[in-house]
């Protein structure tokens, strides 16, 4: 037999036909007779007292079903700690929180009678940074001690303050690795918060059926984890809850924990239980829901002569807005992996979780990295001016390789880690690094080169799960049923790949299930943290595994032969001795026939299954544990242009290498990773969530929030390298969100080079680089 | 969405328009000329604006010439700034209109629409406004035909029910050698390629036969063009440096500091523009 490869070539995204032609349906697509639409009243106010709520002009409003406001479900919530009220009590901690849902028969009347909803607000003072916050200008959340705490091994407050959560890093002996520092350079870096502007906005439509089921559309990267929370919180069974998610219009991490999904449902059970729709407009999809956390870090990074890191010491203080929801855990994400991709045997790491009156955040693409990722590089780039080494030298000769420890400890392996040295030399000819890293032209420009190390592990719970469910239709072909959502990033057309391969089939011929239904689909903890390949993916091996020995048992009984000298490919089952002799998958898979019309076998219905092994939560005072399988490690530079009359400048090329330990699609992995350094270029350049300092939101909208346009883009080059994770499908690695953490970086660090000045922020606006320029100069 | 409901008409003659103005007017429905519709939409549902009634200018049909008319060019009100852009009838109104939003929005925004703009920067103006433009405009009293000076200070100045119907520029304004430019917080904007944003610094110079005119947007809170700054650029017994320190004392207001940029880096900008700008004089190939 001819071996087939659907693994590592370019194969199209198996949805990619219905949505160039529009005809791919997304979650507000589906209309239907009488379903109710829910209209949020939001927070004018950065933090403000409620005196009150007039409902009464909204009531009367021709249309109007019902108001629901914060008594309806007066309990907290948060997937690590419980301090979010679902819809603002007594008080609100940040613009656009949600106060009221205004329930009506059509979307127009519930959004013009939301506008005659009366708050009474009483402004309090507003906590606008961290260093209000640290300096305790006001305490945000005086019952911080009484708050539940759902992972007490990843959460620890501090009564009395705004700090949500503090993760230590304690390894080796700084007093020794000091000593043994000849340079120690010091760096703080500051970064706003931004947004994820998926282009579909949140929403979540919600319906209790008479007989008490309740069922959820959403769009949501965990239609499982939805499904969970509704039952904790509203005390259903989880057998009651059907979770629907169809296509996801991209989520960035920003669809991950539930929100709107509860504020649907609360608005169903209002009006007995009808179906009613809740649909962010972008404005509230860019306030009302979380967004990417601010962060302000503190380094010091010591090496000897030869440029040996020895010691770093690091102070991370997250901006996680006014409730935590995802950020503590960003939080301890970030400090796992603090010291960047180098190996540093003294490591002292403080990472603190911080209220203030921002906007809370959630999961954002890299979970962390991206922000830290900029702290570590803008420091080995300092050290490397203080050295007098060459900024890549520095970090090759610095790069984790096996038999290293993580900063929690963990052993490091070729499979687990991958090999960032190569990633680096990879980058140093894809860049013509050895050309300079400064050159200048006429006019006053000036060209010049940055780059970026990286690494990423996951943070999954210990137990998080993947499943597949395999079943075969009349003429062979087959249905593959995942819980992974498909949000954009190719994830259902790759595990159909890895079906294919195992089953040595043609891909055309296996239909994968798009949507996610909680009822029919196998349960996936969540589609994030680049996790979906390897947990779902080795979850279809295994269901593989399954269909391949019922598909040989009832050949074995037509072929008259034991199981185990029969193969299955090419939609045969055959001899390995002599494929001449098989029979066609398509007479077995349903049943065989035996020719006097007798049958046989049965339904072939593969089941397969994943769980994590082997994660440790981290100690609370060193930080050992182990949060994630296994790391992806990569590098990436950019080239700029830069005026040095006015600060203008160019992007020219942006560059990235991956250790993507096997690429099973080269295009979309591409295509992946230069979407994820674009996101990383615009957060670099210039997107920040503003606030006044009544905390309210200058540029809640596209027209004030830039993102990079398409014409703006820079030359994309984009390579992999394949050091194979062993306990991956095929050796893949995930890489998912990796093309956007070090590109802020990478950027900052050439423009740095361009300026000649230190660059220790973002957005990188012309007119930020001139007030650097005019302060202190390199 | 718009969360209200609101009437729509759409007259197919300018004295329709104006009548059908006043007669709404008289009922309090609050009525606004509805060109290109992109700035009604986006108050309209953020709440900010509240129009019972629109009406859409589009139909009529002096709104919506474009040509020369005996060595003069004709702009309808309606047409929007992609019409005026691709036909390239006056170069330096479609660079500087064609900076404005981006493409899929110039093909709704009028030349009426963004002159009369709530939004500051009404960039279209600064081309008409070097170009000794004149208004034809409608109004119960009838027609009358008005230089674009008398009737525009920080902004138009226009009564209730006056209806812009058309904008005239002499053909040799069309071709005279000129420069233009804009800045946004994120960079420059390299016409024809979009870049959205409000500009830091919108600017025109046009070369008069040797004459400078210049007006700017996004520098102060309106577009202007002052004869004041113009007679320090065109001072040939002052220096560059005084010219660029001179300019600066003779804006019409402070500069504007808002969220996309400080004062002081628009002054810069500015600087810079100028002395670009006085570079390019220098060598005639302007």
């Amino acid at each position: 037999m001819e071996t087939l490869h659907a693994i590592g070539k370019d194969i199209p995204k198996k949805e990619s036909w219905n949505k160039v032609t529009g005809a791919a349906r997304y979650n507000t697509d589906f209309n239907e007779p009488g379903v109710l639409h829910a209209w949020l009243v939001t927070s004018l106010y950065g933090h403000a007292l409620i005196k009150s709520i007039d409902k009464t002009l909204t009531l009367k409003f021709p249309g109007v079903l019902a108001v629901v406001t914060g008594d309806s479900m007066p309990r907290l919530i948060g997937p690590i700690l419980e301090d979010r009220p679902p819809l603002a009590i007594d008080r609100v901690r940040y613009f656009g929180e949600p106060i009221a849902i205004v329930v009506a028969d059509s979307l127009s009347k519930a959004k013009e009678a939301a506008g005659k909803v009366y708050v009474e607000y009483e402004p309090l003072p507003v906590v606008d940074s961290l260093k209000d916050a640290l300096e305790k200008k006001y305490i945000l959340h005086e019952d911080l001690p009484l708050y539940r705490r759902i992972k007490p091994d990843e959460i620890f407050p501090q009564p009395g303050t705004n700090i949500a959560n503090q993760i230590k890093i304690r390894k080796g002996d700084m007093d020794r690795g000091w000593a043994e520092s000849d340079v120690i350079i010091e760096s703080t870096i500051t970064l706003p918060q931004s947004l994820h502007a998926a282009m579909e906005p949140r929403n979540a439509r919600a319906e209790i059926k008479p007989d008490g089921k309740v069922i959820i559309n959403t769009s949501s990267q965990g239609p499982f984890d939805v499904k969970k929370e509704l039952s904790y919180y509203f005390n259903l069974e989880e057998s009651k809850i059907t979770v629907n998610v169809p296509l996801v219009g991209g989520g960035f991490g920003g669809k991950t924990t539930p929100q709107l999904e509860i504020l649907a449902l609360l608005a169903s059970q209002s009006v007995n239980g009808r179906p009613v729709k809740l649909i962010e407009s972008r404005e509230q999809d860019f306030t009302t829901s979380p967004g990417h956390l601010g962060l302000e870090a503190y380094i010091k990074l010591g090496a000897n002569r030869d440029g040996m890191l020895k010691a770093i010491e690091i102070t991370c203080q997250v901006d996680t807005g006014a409730y935590t929801d995802s950020g503590t855990k960003m939080t301890r994400a970030m400090a796992a992996d603090c010291t960047g991709p180098y190996n540093i045997e003294n490591v002292h790491c403080d990472a603190f979780c911080i209220y203030t009156n921002h906007t809370y955040v959630t999961a954002f693409r890299s979970f962390g990295r991206l922000s830290h990722t900029f702290a570590i590089e803008r420091a080995m780039d300092k050290l490397a001016f203080s050295l007098g080494i060459d900024s890549l030298e520095l970090r090759i000769k610095n790069a984790v390789n096996p038999g290293h420890f993580t900063p929690t400890n963990v052993k490091l392996n070729s499979s687990n880690l991958g090999n960032l040295p190569e990633c680096l030399k990879r980058l140093k000819q894809m860049i013509n690094w050895d050309e300079g890293i400064r050159i200048e032209l006429a006019n006053g420009k000036v060209r010049a080169k940055g780059l970026s190390g990286l690494w990423k592990t996951s943070s999954s719970p210990p137990n998080a799960t993947g499943a597949a469910i395999i079943t075969f239709n009349r003429d062979g072909t087959v249905n593959l049923n995942v819980g992974a959502v498909e949000i954009g990033m190719g994830i259902k057309t790759a595990l159909a790949q890895i079906l294919a391969e195992k089953l040595q089939m043609d891909i055309n011929k296996i239909n994968v299930v798009m949507e996610v239904n909680t009822e029919t689909s196998p349960r996936h903890w969540k589609t994030v943290a680049s996790m979906t390949g390897y947990m779902v993916g080795n979850a279809v091996l295994d269901a593989a595994e399954d269909v391949i020995k019922q598909l040989c048992k009832t050949a074995s009984v037509v072929l008259r032969c034991p199981p185990e000298v029969l193969q299955v490919g090419g939609e045969k089952v055959f001899l390995k001795a002599d494929p001449t002799i098989f029979v066609e998958q398509r007479a077995i898979a349903c049943g065989y026939k035996y020719p006097d019309g007798s049958s046989t076998g049965g339904e072939v219905i593969g089941r397969g299954n994943f769980i994590m092994h082997h994660l440790l939560p981290m100690d609370p005072d060193t930080g050992r544990g182990k949060l994630g399988p296994a790391w992806a490690v990569g590098a990436q530079a950019v080239e700029v242009e830069l005026d040095t009359k006015d600060y203008t400048y160019k992007i020219l090329k942006a560059a990235t290498v991956l250790d993507a330990g096997k690429v099973l699609n080269p295009k979309n992995a591409k295509g992946v990773t230069m979407g994820g350094m674009c996101m990383g270029l615009g957060y670099g350049c210039r997107e920040a969530s503003l606030f006044d300092s009544g905390g309210v939101r200058m540029n809640p909208q596209f027209r004030t929030y830039h993102l990079m346009r398409y014409g703006e883009n820079p030359e994309y080059l984009v390579d992999f390298i394949e050091t194979p994770q062993l306990d991956s499908p095929y050796g893949m690695r995930g890489i998912g969100e990796h093309g956007i953490i070090g590109m802020p970086a990478a950027l900052a660090n050439a423009l740095s080079a361009a300026a000649q000045v230190n660059l220790d922020f973002t957005p990188l606006t012309p007119e930020a680089i001139w007030k650097a320029k005019r302060g202190v100069s390199l | 969405m718009i969360p209200f409901d609101f009437e729509y008409y759409k007259p197919t003659s300018a004295q329709e328009a104006v009548s059908l103005f006043h007669n709404l007017r008289s009922q309090e429905k609050n009525p606004m000329y509805y060109g290109g519709g992109t700035e009604i939409i986006s108050f309209s549902r953020l709440y900010q604006l509240f129009p019972k009634a629109v009406i859409d200018v589009k139909g009529i049909p002096e709104c919506n010439v474009l040509e020369f008319k005996n060595d003069k060019l004709v702009i309808g009100a309606a047409k929007t700034l992609s019409q005026v852009q691709e036909s390239n009838l006056f170069p330096l109104l479609n660079q500087c209109g064609g900076r404005v939003a981006d493409h899929t929005i110039r093909d709704k925004i009028t030349l009426g629409g963004n002159i009369c703009s709530r939004i500051p920067f009404r960039e279209a103006i600064l081309a008409l406004l070097v170009s000794d433009c004149e208004v034809i405009i409608e109004n119960k009293n009838g027609i009358r035909k008005v230089p674009l000076e008398s009737i525009y200070t920080e902004s138009m100045l226009l009564e209730p029910g006056d209806l812009l119907l058309q904008f005239t520029v002499e053909k040799n304004y069309t071709v005279m050698p000129f420069f233009s430019m804009k800045k946004t917080a994120d960079g420059d904007v390299d016409y024809p390629q979009d870049r959205i944003g409000y500009p830091l610094l919108s600017g025109v110079f046009l070369n008069n036969k040797g004459h400078i005119r210049a007006a700017f947007s996004g520098l102060c809170p309106y577009p202007f063009r002052s004869l004041k700054l113009e007679a320090v650029l065109n001072d040939t017994t002052v220096s560059p440096d005084e010219k660029l320190n001179e300019s600066v004392q003779c804006l019409p207001a402070p500069i504007l500091n808002d969220m996309d940029s400080s004062a002081q880096y628009r002054e810069f900008v500015f600087r810079n523009t100028l002395a670009g700008a006085l570079d390019n004089f220098e060598g005639v190939e302007f």
